[in-house]
């Protein structure tokens, strides 16, 4: 049996990733472990542009993760698994990082029913919505920046919230429901970002002439 | 508010000067910043290749062309021959031209011609091919689509160095073969080819990306028809009833040993007719014009006696790209197909491989048809597929199908780039 896989290619989706996890890279880099002297009106501005970016990653991840197991699932029994299959195990661990190191590593309920409706939302669009279209292209290319867009939105709803729960929070025992932080923050180290960059952005460049990680040194 | 109070975002880099989280700032962002501004430029600024290409019409046995394109407007010639010292045949250009193509007749069958085409200024390019045999001797041929550079060049060449080392009959084409039909994708389609012109004959079908994007040239500005620059038309003008396109059909049909190839023509829309200038459903919905249909029916019914019957036009009937069904196909060509007992068709336009099988259980059950769509030629992928019922299997990774023929088999065998088998199936006569 044929299992679906109508999700983002892997070849656009480690595109994405590449591109993310850049951009993930340049913060990390060009950002410093401390920053003293810093106002508390530019530490919540900071908090909120972080909370937000948590935000952006989690949608990202539940992209990822959507594509990375559906083409696991679909696609490696019939597939040309060498090509596909870099790409689809560094969706999920690109996905799984960005959610437990950035969304997941520290939040509240909201956290929680934000992701819930990331998910849902996701899901439904490209499992339901789109499968359901006689020609599925042209809703999935114009209703996906949509709805991620939406999703954004949504996003900067949340952070505002969460930034204005911890600012009145400040001080206080609990201003997280959870904080997973130092767990998180020893396996999702710089070095685990480095590696996820190099490998992303080295096979999103060989999918383009049709290598990949694992055929480039085969042929 | 104005307080200062220390605040940690969290774990950030050690790197404390500003010169160095620039520098690794730089490096992060550099390799796909570079990759991408090189990938998606390089491509546009090839020259007009220097290169030739074999094709035909509908006698690859006794009559074949050479096509070619110069920089300027000159006069060529092309010597050919059995012997490649000693090429002792001789086609002389009538007017100069930057389009060139010449035909060759009164060949004999399955036999290996040399050929050279000669400018004022020298050997333009060379190369060999052979004849269709009479008899239905074995043979291999590859089938592909879809080189389309959509987002950069993609595989094309990568595909095209696993042709070279291949001794396949001939190449089919099934359309798209550049993304926007503009001079610099032409002329990199044909560098590319370059590297198997000079050993594997072409045979092109017409994609909806071939032609110009503008039919009917309401943007003021005419596009140029390359496609019928590089592949002369072979059906009468006259025939031509297409409301839809003001070009030439391109259709044609030819015996390999024992199979009958037809390449059909499927015309669209232009696509800058519904408004936006985006895809609408009339656009996967317009019909084979009734000339094309007629043709269709008396090539298939003239056919009847060889073994094998294979049909190659760019939109696949079903498929599980994003595409998916195309109504009109399965209405008016379908039944055709089943009826004249079509072994195989081949496909583009959805960017993946797939093959199935169309059955007509009321009135040609006997008669399934099995259908490859092979949109992988390096335009890149489809976002998703979407299996149909009839999808046996589909995949949307870089691959090629090779159909191995012989007097009583056909076999299709699909390749991963690594030479993995991703699929095989052999069909009977």
């Amino acid at each position: 049996m044929l299992l679906q896989t109508l999700t983002i290619n892997p070849l656009i989706a480690i595109q994405l990733v590449a591109v993310v996890q850049t951009g993930v890279m340049a913060i990390l880099v060009s950002t410093r472990k401390h920053t003293s002297n810093m106002t508390k009106r530019a530490g919540t501005a900071l908090e909120f542009f972080e909370r937000f970016g948590y935000c952006a990653l989690g949608v990202f991840a539940v992209l990822f993760i959507d594509a990375g197991v559906g083409w696991l699932a679909g696609a490696w029994g019939y597939a040309d698994w060498r090509y596909q299959l870099p790409s689809a195990l560094l969706l999920v661990v690109a996905g799984t990082a960005y959610l437990l190191a950035g969304l997941l590593k520290r939040g509240s309920w909201i956290t929680l029913v934000y992701l819930a409706a990331v998910t849902t939302t996701l899901l439904l669009f490209l499992h339901a919505w789109v499968a359901a279209e006689v020609v599925m292209g042209v809703l999935l290319e114009t209703g996906l920046p949509i709805v991620l867009g939406v999703l954004a939105g949504a996003g900067l709803l949340v952070a505002g919230v969460e930034t204005a729960l911890a600012t009145r929070q400040e001080g206080r025992k609990g201003r997280f429901t959870w904080d997973i932080s130092p767990v998180m923050d020893r396996v999702f180290n710089r070095w685990t970002n480095l590696v996820i960059w190099a490998l992303a952005v080295v096979q999103g460049i060989l999918l383009f002439s049709g290598y990949s990680l694992l055929t480039f040194w085969v042929t | 508010m104005n307080e200062s109070k220390p605040f940690t975002p969290g774990k950030r880099s050690t790197a404390t000067h500003p010169a160095m989280r620039a520098v690794l700032l730089a490096l992060v962002v550099s390799p796909l910043a570079i990759f991408y501004s090189v990938y998606l430029t390089d491509y546009k600024t090839k020259p007009v290749a220097r290169t030739a290409w074999v094709s035909w019409h509908d006698d690859p046995m006794h009559a074949v062309y050479i096509g070619w394109e110069t920089p300027t407007g000159i006069l060529c010639s092309v010597r050919y021959g059995i012997d490649p010292g000693n090429l002792n045949m001789t086609k002389n250009e009538p007017i100069s031209a930057t389009f060139h193509s010449v035909n060759l007749t009164g060949l004999t069958p399955d036999t290996v011609y040399y050929y050279r085409v000669e400018t004022p200024g020298g050997v333009y390019a060379s190369g060999r091919f052979r004849t269709a045999p009479v008899i239905y001797a074995p043979f291999t041929c590859m089938f592909t689509a879809d080189t389309q550079p959509k987002f950069g060049p993609g595989w094309y060449e990568h595909l095209a160095n696993i042709v070279n080392t291949k001794d396949y009959s001939f190449l089919a084409m099934v359309g798209d073969m550049v993304e926007d039909g503009t001079k610099d994708e032409w002329n990199y389609f044909h560098t590319v080819g370059s590297k198997y012109y000079d050993t594997v004959p072409l045979v092109p079908v017409r994609g909806n990306h071939d032609r110009p994007r503008d039919l009917d040239d309401d943007e003021g500005t005419p596009d140029t028809y390359y496609f019928a620059s590089y592949f002369p038309q072979s059906v009468d003008a006259a025939m031509n009833e297409n409301p839809y396109d003001k070009y030439q059909q391109f259709y044609f049909s030819f015996n390999w040993s024992s199979v009958h190839f037809q390449v059909l023509h499927f015309p669209e829309v232009d696509l800058d007719d519904e408004g936006d200038g985006g895809l609408s459903l009339r656009d996967y919905h317009q019909a084979f014009t009734t000339d094309h249909l007629t043709w269709l029916e008396q090539d298939l019914n003239r056919s009847r006696a060889m073994p094998f019957r294979v049909s190659m036009f760019h939109c696949p009937i079903t498929s599980a790209g994003f595409y998916g069904e195309n109504y009109v196909m399965k209405e008016q060509l379908l039944p055709i197909l089943h009826r004249y007992n079509v072994t195989a068709t081949f496909s583009g336009h959805a960017h993946h491989f797939e093959r199935g099988t169309l059955v007509n259980r009321t009135h040609y059950p006997d008669n399934p048809l099995t259908y490859f769509v092979v949109g992988t030629g390096g335009g890149l992928a489809d976002v998703g597929l979407r299996p149909v019922p009839e999808t046996t299997i589909c995949t949307a990774s870089p691959s090629y199908t090779e159909m191995a023929a012989t007097a009583t088999t056909l076999t299709f065998t699909t390749y991963g780039f690594d030479g993995t088998v991703i699929d095989t199936i052999t069909i009977r006569a």
